[in-house]
């Protein structure tokens, strides 16, 4: 409703003022029509707001004229990977040309071929990635990945709890390799589990060897036995083969977990070359002193079962540090004789935190050429400094 | 190349080294040779981890030992050199050369960034050495002291000895069957050579792999020298 003005005073000093006197002197609003946080309006004096200038876009109704549309752009179909492969150098020769373009990318006709194998999650504060990947040697063979990851923890109610993990890379020589890397590492971790879970009080490091010792000799034992019909196990009789049909490289670690203080032990126990890493300061260090390296590569290497006996180190790993069990396939290009290579220094850099699984792979997916073997990577961050 | 660069690429490099003496152009050998060599680069140069990790180099050798062509990956060459003809048959030059040629490329090799596995040769020839002392320097090359010793697997056709040819190679000796045609049996020699070559490349565990006979040829047995 229109009122007549007062004369004498601006328009917007009527509202001032009335704004000024407080609250006290307003109506209480109305929480039906009123905002509480806006004041009230005098309606003597309010002013609208100027009015807006019609938006020149134009409006699509169905009267009006639509211009042509733009013709519309189809995606490409979307079976590119949606991350991008990392790649040391020129790559190789093998993965320049997409899969379904060669006959380079066989699978398995006996099954299991095992491309990508991948397991990421937490025990208390040890956090673990690991993933196997065939090779493109088995790739372009039509034979199945011959390296192979177990990893476990102990579940113990009043004892100290672990985790155990194994990486095996079973023999190109040896016929039953794919099954012996993954049954091995299933079965030695399993035993130093049961055993682990059976101790009331912190091991001690001659303790922890002896477990896997006698793991070792146990699965060694039972490795040799089989049923053809079983998932995964080789077609022919357990009886016909011997040890060597059975080769496979062994690396096994025991580390406590949620142990108080900066630093817990670790034990480190080998069979065959597949090599060990810690990851401190961002570099690459063995465990184990350097070997001297040699003029030449060198391939010959023990296996497991007829090589029942163990490498053992025993040393300690400091919280937000980490521990890398790797076959060959990617530790051969990760350092050399002590010298960093490109890989590593990649991997130093990826891998200084936990990751999330498509990126651990497509890590341990690097392409590199001559790396054309199977690859299997454990990583164990202990107790990393993420955010939560 | 700093450390930064080094990727540590893996490489097998092999090693031909053929007879040009006159007998083996009289014998139909060096065509077969010069026929088979092409077929040898096509068949690295077509696989994709072949091709990634051997390199090879040819060397000649009749009065001198010469490299026709230094280490090289096949799939950045376009063409395999061929063999000429020429005179006396002196084993002494081809292994005198065949060291100095190695420890030359296993060290650019490495310097390079590459890690490098045992070189292997494949030793061919169709007669029996015209001189007497090529043993030293068959063993200075061959001795396992010599940290790059290379792998040998010989190959003889023709008028070269089971004696020789066994005393030649460290891992395997063939000798071609004497009612065997020399140039046929060089043409099987270069398949199971080529054969060798991707096999041996193409391993998981990247080492020489020995081939089987080639047709019309027979193992002799290894002998010391």
């Amino acid at each position: 409703m229109n009122q007549p003005e007062p004369e004498g005073q601006p328009e917007l000093d009527v509202l001032s003022a009335s704004t000024q006197d407080g609250a006290a002197k307003m109506s209480p609003p109305d929480p039906a029509t009123e905002s509480p946080s806006v004041p009230p309006i005098d309606p003597r004096t309010y002013l609208p707001p100027p009015l807006q200038e019609p938006p020149t876009t134009p409006t699509f109704e169905a009267t009006q004229p639509v211009a042509e549309p733009e013709p519309e752009v189809v995606p490409e179909p979307k079976t590119r990977m949606i991350v991008t492969q990392p790649k040391i150098g020129d790559g190789s020769a093998f993965s320049k040309a997409d899969w379904w373009k060669t006959d380079w990318w066989l699978l398995d006709g006996r099954g299991l071929s095992n491309d990508i194998v991948c397991d990421i999650g937490r025990v208390a504060d040890i956090f673990v990635a690991a993933a196997s990947q065939r090779g493109n040697k088995h790739r372009i063979t039509a034979t199945a990945c011959q390296d192979a990851f177990y990893t476990r923890s102990t579940a113990c109610e009043s004892g100290p709890n672990f985790m155990v993990a194994a990486i095996g890379d079973g023999l190109s020589s040896a016929e039953h390799a794919s099954y012996s890397s993954r049954r091995a590492t299933q079965l030695v971790v399993d035993q130093i589990v049961r055993k682990l879970e059976q101790v009331t009080a912190f091991p001690t490091s001659a303790e922890v060897e002896s477990i896997i010792d006698t793991a070792i000799t146990t699965a060694a034992r039972e490795i040799l036995d089989w049923r053809p019909i079983d998932f995964g196990t080789p077609t022919t009789s357990a009886f016909t083969d011997q040890p060597n049909s059975l080769g496979t490289t062994l690396t096994i670690a025991v580390l406590p977990a949620s142990i108080e203080g900066e630093s817990r032990p670790f034990t480190v126990a080998t069979i065959g070359d597949s090599p060990t890493f810690l990851l401190r300061e961002g570099r690459w260090q063995r465990p184990t002193p350097h070997e001297e390296p040699t003029e030449l590569v060198t391939t010959k290497t023990d296996a497991f079962p007829a090589t029942a006996s163990t490498n053992i180190i025993h040393s300690r790993i400091n919280n937000g540090e980490a521990l890398l069990l790797t076959t060959d396939g990617l530790g051969n290009f990760i350092e050399n004789g002590g010298q960093p290579l490109a890989l590593g220094t990649f991997l130093a850099e990826q891998w200084i935190q936990p990751v999330d699984m498509i990126s651990f792979v497509n890590h341990v997916n690097v392409d590199l050429a001559t790396a054309d073997d199977d690859r299997a990577a454990i990583m164990i961050w202990v107790s990393p400094s993420v955010e939560q | 190349m700093s450390d930064v660069e080094r990727t540590g690429l893996q490489v097998l490099p092999f090693y031909i080294v053929c007879d040009e003496s006159a007998s083996m152009d009289a014998n139909g050998g060096l065509a077969e040779v010069n026929k088979g060599l092409p077929e040898l680069h096509a068949a690295i140069a077509s696989d994709p981890l072949v091709s990634d990790k051997c390199r090879v180099a040819v060397i000649a050798f009749s009065d001198t030992a010469e490299v026709l062509m230094p280490l090289s990956k096949m799939n950045e060459i376009s063409d395999m050199p061929a063999m000429e003809s020429r005179g006396m048959t002196l084993y002494s030059s081809a292994f005198k050369l065949l060291k100095s040629q190695i420890e030359k490329d296993v060290a650019q090799l490495k310097a390079d960034g590459f890690q490098v596995h045992r070189p292997a040769v494949f030793f061919i020839s169709d007669g029996e050495p015209t001189e007497n002392d090529w043993e030293t320097s068959y063993r200075e090359l061959t001795d396992p002291s010599n940290p790059l010793h290379p792998n040998v697997v010989s190959f003889g056709v023709a008028g070269a000895t089971a004696a020789t040819i066994g005393k030649i190679g460290t891992v395997q000796a063939f000798l071609a069957e004497q009612n065997v045609d020399p140039g046929k049996a060089l043409k099987e020699i270069l398949r199971s050579l080529t054969n060798s070559i991707v096999s041996s490349s193409s391993s998981s565990e990247p080492a020489l792999v020995v081939p089987p006979p080639p047709p019309g040829t027979v193992v002799v047995p290894l002998q010391t020298v």
